[in-house]
């Protein structure tokens, strides 16, 4: 979408000033009487590559990494593996104190697990305690499209590991597993809200 | 927080003013100091003094050029200035002699506060006057002096105030009426002040948005000197939003125009953020101090997303992550100190679910060592690019008079002058200055240090271990490898824990350099070998991990130049292109290798040995297989040289030797005895179990465990591996979650399922007989002897222990040593072990020997092979009972030997040999009246009653019930205990003929004794005494037994009447005899007596039929009759019935005493003359009937 700004004025004190807030261009007029007002113009849609899932994980009962993959060119991929571990540490806290995650009781959802700078991770716990992780460079992204991210992640993995030759408690090695992972991952597009 | 001056870190003080009376200043400032809120005194000695608060002379201002002047958003100075130099009150205090002295004084005062007044009204400053007075001339002052005091300092009487120090209670009061004062006017002129500017606020009375900024900051100020808190946080964010707009405009400015026509760009974008960041801190405390953990987060994460992105040229990016870096750390310290007020429990769930993490500063502080690391880069990057000459003019570059603003001094000669600088110098002085203050390392490692305790504090154990990861990275970074290698150590152990095979491959990577540059060969060959036997599977391999430190991805081709590497080390090859690298890590005949892997090592997976027994059991000296299986992880083929495996039992020990490097092993530290297996050649392949199996023979009984295979690579490298079991063998850490063929370690699965590196030796077979005589049951009251026997037949009999036990059959210890502590004492003891009896050839005194009732300790003397030694147990039964003999012979064959045991066990009964029972009997055809009888049916079972002065006959019957034959000695009624009764007398006369020699009792004969007994007292009862039976087995060498039996006592009775018959033992066919029946009435009185006879066809008879007659006292009346036998054989005599009228008792002879025999002739009888046929001798034959 292409967005037109005209400027008229000649009001020494008129400033308007442009910023870009979230992605989006924030136009601020400021009046030296006037307090200041601004408007902000959405529509200006993110390039998609800047906002994905960067990496998704399954962690075992011991704490221990079953699958972990990340989608990223960028040669921080081992930093992802930091982060997931990382947020084993949240996961752990919220599986022992079901107390302070009140309504989050008998979900598997986690919600967000801790917001790096530049990340945001989630987690899924199934009820076989295998820990699904998710870190993501999309800060703006909806819970409930990480719902359904992971329903079908779930659902992915509930069919690896239920291959006669899959043993459970092992890395999942299967390639068709990756694909299907991939897939998910590719066709997931998290709709930047507001 | 120190990175502040002391004046913006803690909140602003109220300060005042006291002038003159110096002797009362350190009293007043005291006081006013601890008053709540305190109060900072400034004190001035006198009057002269009093310029120090006058409004300086912008002398600095005057320094710079004109457009700088103005052009600043906050002064520095200007805090310290209000909280040390500007009171907000001036007190004068002035003697109450001054005052009501004479004219010069007076003037004197008036000209002070003259001066004063002139200093105060340029600040707007309030003004007290102070009049000290004595306690006792507390009303010297006139009132008219008063007046004109007031009228001359121009204020109201209530600030006037008299101070009297001499009297306690009236300093106080004095005091308190002082710090009332001063702190209701300071309040009043922070907050005049601050409305002052607060005008030119609201009214937009400024020149820029500059002032803006500035004014806000001081309303906040003063709004903080007056505790308004909620005015100066909301005075600080509308500063700090003034500023907001401020950054907007210029960048503006900047993308429109292109110029900026005040600062140079770098220098103000300083400057804003320097403010911003004060701004920021004021505000971030006062949410912090109230409470508002929350707000004060989200007000954190605005400004950080408000100025991160303000990163400024490219030559000064530093800068920005350092003030980023320094905001966090801020941020963190300020929440730390907070946190520990305030319980986090005061926070909601909402809050606390938006992200847990913000409220831990942990976080903070491990962002801000990020952002410092990023400071570090940026700052390496600037110096290669900008060069650095030592220029002077930089030396001259200090802080001008505004915040975060910079000007060069101009020295020149008496005064300076500052001056501007350009964007240039001043990224040349910020890059000397940087370069001349060091250890931005060590501040990283502080803080992620700070982070990581923390997370720990936390429960975070990972997150913590991240942040010790990075501060291990810094170590490294400044080459220090001990501290570096110290943490990375640290990290290992949660890694393999969780198998998180690529963050361990990092610190691995991490620690193989670093022992390199330790030159730790150990270390580096362990770290190596572990590397290289990491599950790097070729999926996880698919991803290229660039930033995984020294080692490089983890890859296939990275596991295979390790191992290839460490290999070439251990070998002491020399690889040509590494040779460099390589300097300190040697190994070689000075510096052996030699590593262990235990069952917790993480080594385990370069070499893994498991070690099994094909049989559990073994026969000492028999060969038995043993299978050692090897299994290694490593990415390529190993050669072992040699494997040398280590017994508890060293003889046991073998070495097997790689033929193909028997030379490259050095056989020399081999013990010449062992035994040594060649096999052509010891390679292991990855995941694949080399097994090898062996005979081996034990030597000695016991344990033989295989503890240690050591296996050597090279001249002097050896692995040293603790055995495992295949039965118990752990799966292999990191290995044990990867999918691959996990095969068992020995070919037999039963051997894999349940095999052993121990085995049990048996001990030798023993070669001693050890022979219980069993010599059937024994009898209850013998001293039973059982002959134990030892016959060497291959083995000498050393330091040889027989332990003798006795046991319950049914299971239950029968004497146990303890039991028969307390049970000896009472009656419950029914088989005792009264002995050994040993031969006479050795003496005792030497031997231990230990008898306890049921137990027993006896030591064998030393046998030669062939020779044989014999015992008897001496055991006596006390009750017929069943035992269990177990009898154990523990001996060495040879001195030292370990022992050899035979078990024997043998099961006794214990019979009671002879029961013994009796019968009491009235003498044959006597039958005297005894009144009990005549109530109760004969067999009921009271006791016996015996008429007294009667002869009763006591028949005592003794029947063998053994299986042997017993020989009797004697038998004998004794008087158990001597009883009081005892005068009463039996006589007892034995007149059997038996006495004089032992009769033999086959098994199951009955042998009988009679006694006779006579009471001869009128006693109710009487106690006959007990049998006593003297016996023995029907040999010559058993002792006598005497068993003892005691008899019931008897009922004695007095008997009325007596009947007695007689008539001849027998008769002959037709010819006549007289029958008697003697009625003996023994009473005093009349008896009447009934009688009548019945006809007996047998017999022609003659007497008295059928009559009632009486018997007189103490006489007897005899019934006779005379009978002629009609017939021979056995006949009825006629029968006499008696009926004693007065008693009402019948009497009737038995069948037996009327039964007499009748020869068809006179018999002639062969039997020796001298013997008579005594009814007496009849008597045990006819008893029975």
């Amino acid at each position: 979408m292409i967005v037109c700004i005209a400027v008229v004025g000649h009001q020494t004190e008129l400033k308007i000033l442009m910023e870009k807030k979230r992605g989006k261009w924030v136009f601020s007029f400021v009046h030296s009487k006037v307090k200041s007002y601004s408007i902000s113009i959405s529509g200006i849609k993110p390039r998609a590559r800047e906002k994905m899932i960067v990496c998704i994980a399954v962690v075992g009962h011991q704490n221990n990494p079953l699958y972990i993959q990340s989608f990223t060119e960028a040669d921080d991929a081992l930093k992802l593996h930091h982060i997931v571990h990382c947020s084993l540490d949240v996961v752990d806290e919220r599986v022992n104190n079901p107390k302070k995650s009140g309504p989050m009781l008998n979900e598997t959802f986690l919600g967000l697990l801790y917001p790096t700078e530049n990340y945001k991770v989630y987690g899924y716990l199934t009820n076989t305690k295998v820990k699904f992780i998710l870190v993501t460079t999309d800060l703006d992204v909806r819970d409930a499209d990480v719902r359904n991210f992971f329903r079908r992640f779930h659902s992915a993995y509930l069919d690896a590991v239920s291959n006669p030759f899959h043993v459970p408690g092992k890395k999942i090695t299967s390639k068709t597993f990756a694909e299907r992972v991939t897939n998910i991952v590719k066709s997931v597009s998290f709709h930047t809200t507001g | 927080m120190e990175h502040y001056p002391e004046e913006l870190r803690t909140p602003p003080v109220t300060l005042v003013c006291i002038v003159g009376h110096q002797d009362l200043h350190a009293t007043i400032s005291t006081h006013l100091h601890s008053e709540q809120p305190p109060i900072n005194t400034l004190a001035l000695p006198d009057f002269s003094k009093i310029s120090v608060i006058d409004k300086s002379p912008k002398e600095k201002e005057n320094q710079l050029p004109s457009a700088y002047t103005s052009s600043g958003i906050l002064k520095r100075d200007w805090l310290l200035k209000h909280r040390t130099r500007v009171p907000a009150v001036v007190a004068a205090l002035f003697d109450a002699d001054q005052l009501s002295g004479d004219a010069a004084q007076w003037l004197q005062v008036c000209t002070d506060l003259e001066n004063l007044k002139t200093v105060a009204r340029g600040r707007n400053i309030k003004l007290v006057v102070v009049i000290v007075v004595r306690f006792n001339s507390k009303d010297s002052i006139t009132e008219e002096r008063m007046v004109a005091l007031r009228k001359r300092a121009e204020v109201d009487a209530k600030y006037v105030i008299t101070f009297i120090p001499d009297d306690t209670s009236e300093l106080n009061q004095s005091l308190n009426r002082l710090g009332n004062i001063f702190g209701e006017l300071a309040v009043t002129f922070y907050r005049d002040e601050g409305r002052r500017v607060k005008t030119r606020l609201e009214k937009k009375n400024y020149g820029s948005i500059e002032f803006n900024v500035r004014y806000c900051f001081k309303v906040a100020i003063y709004a903080e000197f007056r505790r308004d808190w909620a005015e100066a946080l909301r005075m600080y964010e509308d500063g700090y939003h003034a500023l907001r707009e401020y950054v907007l405009r210029i960048q503006f400015e900047l993308q429109m125009i292109g110029t900026s026509t005040r600062l140079p760009a770098i220098q103000r974008l300083v400057e804003i953020k320097m403010v911003a960041e004060l701004f920021h801190f004021k505000i971030s405390t006062l949410l912090l101090h109230g409470g508002k953990i929350v707000e004060a987060i989200k007000w954190f994460r605005q400004h950080n997303a408000s100025y991160k992105k303000l990163t400024g040229p490219t030559q000064v990016n530093f800068l920005h992550w350092e003030w980023l870096s320094r905001q966090f750390l801020v941020f963190a310290e300020l929440l730390e100190t907070t946190s520990a007020t305030i319980s986090s429990s005061a926070l909601t769930v909402a809050d606390r679910t938006s992200s847990d993490w913000e409220f831990h500063p942990a976080y903070y502080y491990q962002l801000a060592a990020q952002f410092l690391k990023e400071k570090k880069a940026c700052v390496e990057i600037s110096v290669s690019v900008t060069p650095i000459e030592a220029d002077e003019g930089c030396d001259s570059i200090v802080p001008s008079l505004y915040v975060g603003q910079f000007a060069r001094l101009l020295d020149l000669g008496e005064t300076s002058v500052m001056q501007l600088i350009t964007d240039e110098e001043y990224t040349l002085f910020a890059l000397i200055s940087e370069g001349k203050r060091l250890g931005d390392s060590t501040e990283i490692i502080a803080l992620l240090k700070k982070a990581n305790e923390a997370y720990d504090n936390f429960k975070s154990q990972r997150a913590a271990s991240f942040c010790r990861l990075l501060m291990a990275k810094e170590y490294f970074l400044t080459s220090d490898y001990t501290n570096s290698k110290h943490h990375f150590d640290k990290l290992t152990s949660l890694y393999r824990q969780e198998g998180w095979v690529t963050l361990l491959w990092e610190v691995l990577g991490y620690l193989r350099e670093c022992s390199r540059k330790l030159g730790s060969a150990q270390d580096f060959v362990s770290y190596s070998l572990e590397m290289a036997a990491l599950p790097i599977s070729p999926i996880s391999s698919r991803q290229e991990l660039k930033d995984c430190g020294p080692a490089g991805s983890p890859s296939l081709k990275h596991v295979e130049s390790i191992h290839k590497e460490v290999f070439a080390v251990v070998r002491e090859e020399t690889l040509n292109d590494e040779e460099e690298n390589m300097d300190g890590i040697k190994v070689n005949s000075d510096h052996p290798l030699h590593l262990e892997i235990d069952l917790v090592s993480p080594l385990r997976v370069v070499l893994l040995t498991s070690v099994a027994f094909h049989e559990q059991i073994v026969k000492p000296h028999a060969p038995t297989l043993i299978t050692l299986s090897l299994l290694s992880q490593l990415p390529s083929p190993v050669e072992i040289d040699q494997l040398e495996i280590q017994f508890n039992q060293s003889e046991c020990n073998f070495i097997i030797v790689n033929a193909q490097r028997r030379e490259s092993s050095s056989i020399s530290n081999i013990h010449p005895d062992r035994r040594v297996e060649t096999v052509p050649v010891i390679q292991l392949f990855t995941n694949k179990w080399l097994r090898l199996t062996y005979d081996i023979k034990s030597v000695n009984s016991g344990k033989l465990e295989c503890t240690y295979v050591i296996a050597r690579i090279g001249p002097h490298f050896s692995i040293c591996c603790g055995a495992e079991s295949p039965a118990n063998m752990n799966d292999l850490p990191l290995w044990k979650f990867e999918e691959r063929f996990e095969a068992s370690p020995t070919k037999d699965p039963a051997i894999a399922f349940s095999g052993m590196k121990v085995t049990q030796v048996e001990e030798p077979d023993p070669q001693v007989d050890l022979i219980l005589g069993s010599a059937g049951p024994a009898l209850v009251g013998e001293n039973f002897m059982l002959p134990v026997t030892l016959t060497s037949k291959g083995h000498s009999v050393e330091s040889g222990e027989l332990k003798i036990n006795l046991v319950d059959t049914k299971g239950v210890g029968l004497l146990s040593p303890r039991e028969a502590e307390h049970s000896s004492s009472s009656d419950n003891l029914f088989v005792e072990l009264l002995g050994v009896l040993c031969g006479p050839t050795q003496d005792n005194n030497d031997n231990i020997r230990k008898v306890q009732q049921s137990f027993g300790l006896v030591s064998v003397p030393f046998l030669n092979v062939g020779d044989s030694w014999s015992c008897n147990l001496e055991i006596q039964w006390h009750r017929p009972k069943p035992i269990m003999l177990y009898i154990s012979l523990g001996y060495s064959p040879s001195s030292g030997a370990p022992k050899v045991h035979i078990h024997k066990s043998l099961q006794i009964e214990g019979k009671t040999p002879v029961v013994i029972s009796h019968r009491l009997m009235l003498p044959f055809r006597r039958d005297p009246l005894l009144l009990s009888r005549l109530k109760r049916s004969p067999e009921s079972g009271q006791a016996v009653s015996l008429p007294v002065n009667e002869t009763s006959i006591l028949v005592v019957n003794a029947t063998n019930c053994t299986e042997v034959p017993l020989r009797l000695l004697s038998m004998s009624i004794s008087e158990d205990e001597v009883t009081p009764k005892s005068k009463t007398k039996t006589t007892c006369t034995i007149q059997s003929g038996i006495d004089s020699d032992p009769s033999l009792l086959v098994p199951g004969e009955e042998f009988k004794k009679v006694f006779t007994v006579k009471p001869e007292l009128n006693v109710s009862k009487l106690n006959l005494g007990c049998v006593c039976l003297r016996w023995r087995r029907d040999h010559e060498s058993s002792k006598e037994v005497v068993t003892k039996q005691s008899l019931p006592d008897v009922n004695l009775e007095f008997p009325p009447l007596i009947i007695t018959l007689e008539c001849p033992p027998h008769g002959v066919l037709g010819e006549p005899f007289t029958y008697f029946a003697r009625i003996q009435n023994q009473t005093k009185l009349l008896q009447e007596v009934k009688f009548s006879l019945s006809d007996s066809q047998s017999f022609v008879l003659s007497g008295p039929h059928n009559d009632t007659t009486f018997v007189l006292p103490l006489s007897e009346y005899i019934l006779s009759y005379k009978l002629v036998p009609l017939s021979s054989g056995s006949l009825q005599l006629p029968r006499v019935t008696i009926t004693s009228v007065r008693y009402s008792a019948g009497f009737q002879p038995t069948t037996a005493a009327s039964t007499i025999f009748i020869f068809p002739s006179k018999p002639q009888f062969q039997s020796e003359p001298g013997k008579k046929f005594s009814p007496a001798d009849q008597a045990p034959q006819q008893i029975p009937a």
